[in-house]
């Protein structure tokens, strides 16, 4: 590179100096605070709701498939009495596990909006699953 | 108008304290803290839509409208790795010259060097000589050239950032960066 290009290749001295910031000469906000839609939040207990009610349906689809027979006819959690394997049993502290999980972060959404009738379905559902897999312990 | 060239400065002032917290808030709906943000950042972007619209305050204006309007529906990807200030600058730079594929027109179609004057800016602090003669030169540049020698040279940007938020090729930047610098030189010569 001979000196003429790399004089142009370097940046051009003093740019820096320029104004980079400047006051409008209105104020701006009305006009911007007018076009705002309402953010539409996504409530801590919509989002829970959505992760616990996928955790419940997770855990009642897996449990299902885990323990065959067992899991496909009606009242098949009704099964504390049946020994299990070790294969099973692990499954079941598996979902257990999930099911708390899913149980706590019903109650932390149910804080938020504690009105919720589905809310408050789905931790009797959760809190039914949980008793019904530690009996199965 | 009100105007400097301590960007630096700018960028911690606003960045101090409870910044977090009022993007926070402006996620969850609460329009007063974006409106605090906008209070701190308005004269920066601004400042930035001043140059990217050549020095046209009415589009400026609308544009600044337009980004803080865009940054309000985008919050939700706003993860924080970034300050807000910076985020808010690349929405910015995206509203204006993006959306429109206004730097790809002006590098493909509207090519030529500025024969007059446009409106002058104030230059604040630096209202110096070099200054003055710099933003003569900057005048008469060609938009493309002029708007990429800004968003390089004295934003901070890399050519490929260019590129992403504004639609032209990373070799369009280089090239009319390269004439910018040389259309500049010769002109302050």
């Amino acid at each position: 590179m001979n000196e003429d290009q790399d004089r142009i290749e370097r940046p051009v001295e003093g740019l820096e100096r320029l104004a980079r910031t400047h006051a409008p000469q209105r104020d701006l906000w009305p006009g911007i605070q007018a076009r705002l839609r309402p953010r539409r939040r996504a409530p801590y207990a919509l989002v829970q709701f959505a992760l616990a009610a996928s955790l419940v349906a997770g855990v009642a689809a897996l449990f299902t498939l885990s323990l065959g027979p067992l899991g496909t006819a009606p009242g098949a959690l009704e099964v504390a009495s049946l020994p299990l394997s070790h294969d099973s049993r692990a499954i079941v502290q598996a979902n257990l596990s999930i099911v708390r999980h899913a149980e706590r972060e019903l109650r932390r959404a149910l804080e938020d909006n504690p009105d919720s009738p589905d809310l408050r379905a789905l931790l009797a559902s959760t809190e039914n699953r949980q008793r019904t897999l530690s009996a199965l312990l | 108008m009100v105007a400097t060239a301590d960007g630096g400065r700018w960028a911690q002032s606003v960045q101090a304290g409870d910044e977090p917290a009022l993007v926070g808030r402006a996620r969850e709906g609460d329009s007063r803290a974006f409106e605090q943000l906008y209070r701190r950042h308005s004269d920066r972007v601004y400042g930035l839509c001043v140059r990217l619209c050549h020095g046209d305050r009415q589009k400026a204006e609308q544009a600044t409208q337009d980004a803080f309007v865009r940054a309000w529906e985008k919050l939700d990807s706003f993860r924080g790795e970034a300050q807000f200030g910076t985020w808010l600058h690349r929405i910015t730079v995206n509203v204006v010259l993006g959306e429109h594929r206004l730097l790809q027109r002006w590098t493909t179609f509207e090519d030529a060097e500025n024969a007059g004057p446009r409106e002058e800016l104030a230059v604040g602090p630096a209202d110096d000589g070099l200054a003055r003669d710099l933003e003569r030169a900057l005048a008469r540049l060609p938009k493309g050239a002029r708007t990429v020698l800004w968003l390089h040279d004295v934003e901070g940007y890399r050519h490929d950032e260019i590129a992403e938020l504004t639609g032209v090729a990373v070799g369009t930047s280089k090239a009319q960066l390269h004439r910018a610098r040389k259309l500049m030189k010769e002109h302050l010569q």
